[in-house]
């Protein structure tokens, strides 16, 4: 039985998981958190996703490796990602590998709910 | 590479196990902790092992737990310095193709050596490509802001 990976909540229209490790390193903790994050984005109803961060403090490119898959799928199902309260640590990964440029990435929880287009 | 005198030093041979390099990393982390490393070096250098590790064990190793890595390190407030080995064949580290580039940027893999060359301040590889050295020095205005 996989852990539970993300804790899922909804506002509005937006369906928010919050990463619950923090540390996203470990092979099997990435691939349980990317298969619920797939599973998620899977549901018809979720049109739009967001990713919270904010207890997360280390991630390994393996993690973004996971969250690129997960980007993919997602465009190509015409569905929104954002992701937020990510450390100022792995901000500096994301900004070196330019992965700041293919996320649409916020700080806060609150910038991201308000930043989603209106469908 | 700087000279320094180490106030931790250590060299071992492990089979290809991501569980057994964590906790090495762990051991590493904890001893770094208690000297005056800013978080954000201390991150650095957390993600430069991490990434060299995997490189060996996931890369080099291809997971084969019968293939070992040759792994040291010295640690001190100044310097932290990192020698990893793996058994496989190599690569070229120079015909790794750019993941930053628009072609690449959504492809799978590809970050963990950019990754170590931009956290670390001293970054080489043998040329077989299966010996990866790694160092870091501790930023001047880190160690002012500490003793401030």
């Amino acid at each position: 039985m996989p852990s539970q990976r993300i804790d899922i909540k909804s506002v509005a229209d937006i369906t928010i998981a919050v990463c619950c490790d923090m540390k996203l390193n470990d092979d099997l903790v990435i691939q349980e958190w990317g298969e619920q994050l797939i599973d998620l984005s899977d549901d018809a109803k979720t049109r739009k996703i967001l990713i919270n961060f904010e207890r997360v403090q280390f991630m390994s490119s393996s993690a973004l490796r996971a969250l690129i898959t997960l980007n993919k799928k997602i465009k190509d199902d015409g569905c929104q990602l954002i992701l937020c309260g990510i450390d100022d640590n792995i901000m500096e990964a994301f900004r070196i590998t330019r992965l700041d440029t293919v996320f649409k990435i916020e700080k806060k929880e609150d910038d991201a709910i308000r930043s989603f287009t209106v469908s | 590479m700087s000279s320094i005198i180490p106030s931790w030093a250590c060299e071992l041979t492990f089979p290809s196990n991501m569980e057994r390099a964590h906790s090495l990393i762990d051991e590493i982390m904890s001893e770094l902790r208690r000297m005056p490393w800013s978080d954000r070096e201390l991150f650095a250098i957390q993600l430069s092992l991490e990434e060299g590790l995997i490189n060996a064990i996931t890369h080099g190793n291809k997971g084969n737990p019968e293939k070992k890595v040759r792994f040291s390190y010295t640690l001190s407030d100044e310097v932290t310095r990192f020698r990893i080995e793996d058994e496989g064949d190599g690569f070229d580290v120079n015909a790794v193709p750019d993941p930053t580039s628009i072609d690449n940027i959504e492809n799978a893999s590809g970050r963990g050596v950019l990754l170590v060359r931009s956290f670390m301040t001293n970054v080489t590889f043998n040329e077989t490509g299966n010996v990866l050295t790694m160092e870091k020095v501790r930023a001047r205005e880190c160690q002012d802001v500490k003793t401030a």
